[in-house]
């Protein structure tokens, strides 16, 4: 794609537009698809039907399926994408601006700068406040760079001076839990960092130069030696935190040889005492200049909402795993930074996109490569979203019994739900092992919400259509689908449900919930 | 077209699933428990191969927490660091264990100790990876722990029992990549009784949610499964991608598993008691039992987990109340599986992530040390009444013969009659053997 043809198309999009912010970036992301589509010889799938959207975008952007009345409402509004002021946009728009998007990136975010919380206990006392410091900062559009240097450079004062607590009350805004949860380790914390904003696997490196890529253990320990001045005063994650200032140098391995802290691209850094090295770190590592981080922040948003990222997997960019399309991901880097790494307006361009708005029904297996973007990918829900999606679908409030965690009790019905079902962040399609199928065809939750004696969603559906089997499986499919059943399907579940005694209706209604709950419709996002 | 290489191992998925989905659906017109997902199953082995399997079963005994070696294997009566345990002869001249495993004194024939077992990684997870999977983490290779490698080599008939099972793993498989890593979920185990805590706990062990609830009758269960696969047939047939087989694959195996003849296979209530009393009643004395009950149906690989090794406090009491545990369970499974004349064909392989400090502690513990540790193997393929290598006087080092991870592994490779240099494709695009190409396996035993 000549790159003057692109800046014109840039240029016009900008100029004169009446639509959103991002509306440009969004046509130069289906621009750069369509070209590559077409180099293969690639037929894209349809737009998806208004249900499919509704129910994707209120997954992606708040973390659960619609209820019932949103789906309804969405489907009943006569604008189409004809008119200016679709009601696609204003959804994604309404959707962005909810309290629960905030919530739903805090707990994404969460769950790749604190992944110790799902496996260690301990860790999981910083959950609360580390999801309440990421939700505010997201509710009030910070730019990601500032997020992430408020991240790293946590002022933590020097080793004669009051430590730093690492945790005093649970439920407030806590970022130093990011340092707390590595326990102060600068190769842990390096290696994290590395990972998730620069999109390089780096740990390799930690014990020896990295067996396929370029980086050396010199560079890896050059990384970790910023954070070599944190000492914990104490034993554990809870430990309070000092630095020593002036400590920018690191012993490599536990061993008599030292290196410097230095930065990747080899800008000479000037270190002063009495400021903490985090500081030159957290400045270089979010700089607009910086190439790694607008693209690994870029590639990871682009992999959440679209399946797979531009570079696959989302955090091993090298030179030997090249984008399969770099002009984008420049184009989409380059906005970012531009636009002070405003992740609403990076949100909304690709929500608007063509490519995103596409169904994940396709018609042939070559729109089946998911790297062309043909079609939407099959994503899979994570713990949080499944069990959000399954307490509006089953009707039942499952309390935050928030005293649990105090008494150590952290088996609430939602980490038993993630225990069971939440999917690895680092999964790009959804899968099922033989214990979830068993849990979800005979488990204690699935049952208790199907069998009509115990159900609340069964014995609200009887109610409240008495008379009419239709408009109960309607209510069921809308519910949990979020759609309406097909004529095919109204006749499938019809006679089903046609042969039953009237006692044993409501225990055949139960059985097509169980269907519902059970299919892979469900458990997709899709 | 260009592809990146973590795209490569996802299209080959793609294309199996094709197969296996479009077979699926075609054998399931008027499907029922069993009936149609039978057809399923038999399509998917035969789209897979030649059968082969091992030549031997292997059941793993995994102590988690990294068992004292000077407390059971590799006593040091007189020394300082020897702790109050009192060594006991075995049936083989020349080698004695502790006192409080009386049990297997008398299998010593059949047991190889391994002392020289010598290692780096202290750390729990990083010590588990290294000695369940044979290689050490290495950013982004996921690679599989022994169980699912195995499970991988078997290509048997469809059973309704699966390859690898894995008994009171509790804390052992985290939320994160599964243990069949590259491999996939298919070659994942089936868990058993992993959310029963305690040794001694009351109920029986099972696996969770085989059972149908209750006021659910097995008719009802067939008729739901049946409209379910009618369902989604829609759905499914326009999706594409290893998820729609593993959802297939996942289901239909979940089934097979509830057929009364496997779901028997789990249920120790048909063993009469005296034989549960001979495993003894923990938790870990009935996982042998069931462990035995799976090895005479062909399983290939069981694990049996045992924890509480991890004995930083109070070492010498807990290590001699796991000992009694232990040695009642593993004497009861050896007997067991001759009587039933399964030995020559079963290995046993007892192991944890690493030994523990010579040292004692002031809490009169010991710590993390992996650098001279014992590690058991025992039954088929194994010359037993043999010890290989030693530790010093002082149990500090390993005074001759090391044995690593990757030697370790190649070692079970060969007694179970596989080949540990072959290869499977990795989630970077790379082959990776079965255990590292450096290993250097143990020739005196196997």
């Amino acid at each position: 794609m000549p790159s003057w043809f692109l800046a014109i198309s840039l240029l016009a999009a900008g100029a004169g537009t009446s639509d959103s912010p991002s509306a440009g970036l969004a046509r130069t992301i289906d621009h750069q698809i369509a070209a590559r589509l077409a180099e293969e010889h690639v037929e894209p799938a349809a737009r998806a039907d208004d249900a499919e959207l509704l129910r994707r975008l209120s997954l992606d952007l708040i973390g659960r399926i619609p209820t019932t009345k949103e789906v309804q409402s969405f489907l009943a509004d006569p604008s189409t994408d004809k008119t200016s002021s679709n009601k696609t946009t204003r959804l994604i728009d309404r959707l962005l601006a909810d309290p629960q998007h905030s919530r739903h990136f805090a707990r994404v975010w969460r769950a790749l700068l604190l992944p110790e919380a799902a496996t260690d206990p301990r860790i999981a006392y910083f959950q609360p406040g580390f999801e309440a410091w990421l939700a505010e900062r997201r509710r009030a559009n910070v730019g990601f760079d500032t997020i992430v240097r408020e991240l790293l450079t946590v002022p933590i004062n020097g080793p004669d001076q009051i430590p730093k607590y690492v945790l005093r009350d649970m439920h407030a805004a806590n970022p130093v839990a990011f340092l707390a949860s590595k326990q102060a380790d600068p190769a842990k914390i390096a290696t994290s960092c590395v990972r998730i904003f620069l999109g390089v696997r780096m740990e390799c490196a930690q014990c020896h130069d990295h067996p396929f890529d370029r980086w050396t253990q010199k560079q890896f320990w050059s990384q970790a030696a910023f954070f070599a001045g944190l000492e914990r005063k104490g034993r554990g994650p809870f430990a309070p935190l000092v630095e020593a200032a002036d400590r920018h140098t690191i012993h490599v391995n536990e061993t008599e040889k030292t290196v410097p802290a230095a930065l990747l691209d080899g800008t000479s850094l000037r270190f002063d005492a009495h400021k903490s090295p985090r500081l030159s770190f957290g400045k270089w590592l979010t700089a607009r200049r910086n190439p790694y981080f607008a693209r690994a922040i870029v590639n990871r948003v682009w992999g959440q909402l679209m399946g797979v990222g531009l570079v696959s997997p989302v955090d091993d960019f090298r030179e030997s795993n090249p984008p399969t399309h770099p002009e984008l991901l420049q184009a989409l880097a380059d906005d970012f930074a531009a636009s002070g790494f405003d992740l609403t307006r990076l949100y909304r361009a690709i929500c608007l996109s063509a490519a995103y708005q596409r169904t994940s029904a396709t018609d042939s297996s070559q729109q089946a490569h998911p790297e062309l973007f043909a079609a939407m990918a099959i994503k899979p829900l994570s713990g949080d979203q499944l069990f959000d999606s399954l307490s509006l679908a089953i009707g039942r409030e499952w309390s935050e019994q928030a005293g649990q965690m105090e008494t150590g009790e952290l088996d609430t019905m939602r980490q038993k739900v993630i225990k069971a079902f939440g999917a690895d962040e680092e999964t790009e399609h959804p899968k099922t092992s033989v214990s979830q199928a068993l849990n979800l065809m005979n488990g204690t939750l699935i049952s208790e919400a199907v069998d009509p004696q115990t159900s609340p969603r069964i014995k609200q559906t009887i109610a409240a259509d008495r008379d009419s089997p239709e408009r109960q499986l309607d209510a069921l499919y809308l519910t949990t689908l979020s759609r309406h059943p097909s004529d095919a399907e109204k006749r499938m579940m019809r006679d089903h449900l046609a042969g039953a005694a009237p006692a044993e209706r409501s225990r055949q209604l139960g059985d097509v919930f169980w269907v519902l709950l059970n299919s892979a419709e469900f458990r997709w996002n899709h | 077209m260009a592809m990146s290489q973590g795209n490569r191992a996802a299209s080959t998925w793609l294309a199996n699933s094709e197969l296996t989905r479009r077979s699926w659906l075609a054998a399931t017109s008027g499907s029922l428990l069993g009936g149609g997902l039978a057809g399923w199953l038999n399509r998917l082995a035969a789209a897979a191969g030649p059968q082969t399997r091992p030549s031997r079963s292997c059941v793993l005994l995994w102590m988690n927490g990294g068992p004292s070696q000077t407390d059971t294997f590799d006593l040091k009566p007189g020394h300082a660091h020897g702790g109050p345990f009192k060594s006991i002869a075995t049936r083989t001249p020349g080698i004695s264990i502790s006192e409080h495993l009386p049990g297997l004194a008398q299998w010593s024939d059949r047991l190889a100790v391994i002392r020289s077992m010598s290692t780096r990684e202290g750390d729990h997870t990083r010590a588990r990876d290294n000695l369940r999977t044979g290689y050490l983490p290495q950013g982004p290779i996921e690679f599989p722990v022994l169980g699912s490698l195995v499970s991988k080599e078997c290509n048997r008939p469809p059973s309704d029992l699966p390859n690898y099972v894995s008994i009171l793993s509790q804390g052992l498989f985290g939320a994160g990549t599964g243990p069949a890593g590259f491999l996939g979920p298919d070659y994942a185990p089936l868990l058993v009784g992993h959310e029963s805590d305690g040794m001694d706990g009351g109920g029986q062990l099972s696996v969770e949610n085989l059972s149908l609830p209750e006021g659910v009758s097995s008719p009802q269960a067939r008729a739901r499964l049946a409209l379910l696969h009618r369902a989604e047939e829609g759905f499914l047939n326009r999706r594409r991608g290893s998820a729609v087989s593993e959802h297939l694959n996942a289901y239909a195996k979940a089934s097979r598993l509830m057929s009364p003849a496997a779901a028997r296979a789990f249920d120790l209530a048909d063993e009469p008691a005296k034989v549960q009393d001979q495993y003894g009643r923990s938790q870990f004395g009935q996982g042998c039992l069931m462990a035995r009950r799976l090895i005479e149906k062909n399983v290939p690989f069981v694990e049996v987990s045992l924890g509480g090794w991890d004995t930083h406090d109070d070492n010498f009491s807990r290590v001699q109340s796991l000992s009694g545990v232990l040695d009642k369970a593993w004497s009861a499974l050896l007997q067991d599986l001759k009587d039933r004349g399964r030995l020559e064909t079963t290995l046993i392989v007892w192991m944890g992530e690493f030994g523990r400090t010579p040292v004692i502690n002031p809490r009169q513990g010991r710590d993390h040390y992996p650098k001279a540790w014992s590690v058991v193997l025992g039954g088929g393929g194994i010359r037993g009444g043999q010890v290989v290598g030693r530790t010093s006087a002082d149990a500090m080092t390993v005074g001759d013969r090391p044995v690593s991870a990757p030697d370790l592994l190649a070692t079970i490779c060969l007694a179970m009659g596989l080949d540990p240099r072959k290869q499977n494709m990795s989630n970077v695009g790379r082959p990776i053997r079965l255990v590292d190409p450096t290993a250097k396996p143990i020739r005196e035993i196997v």
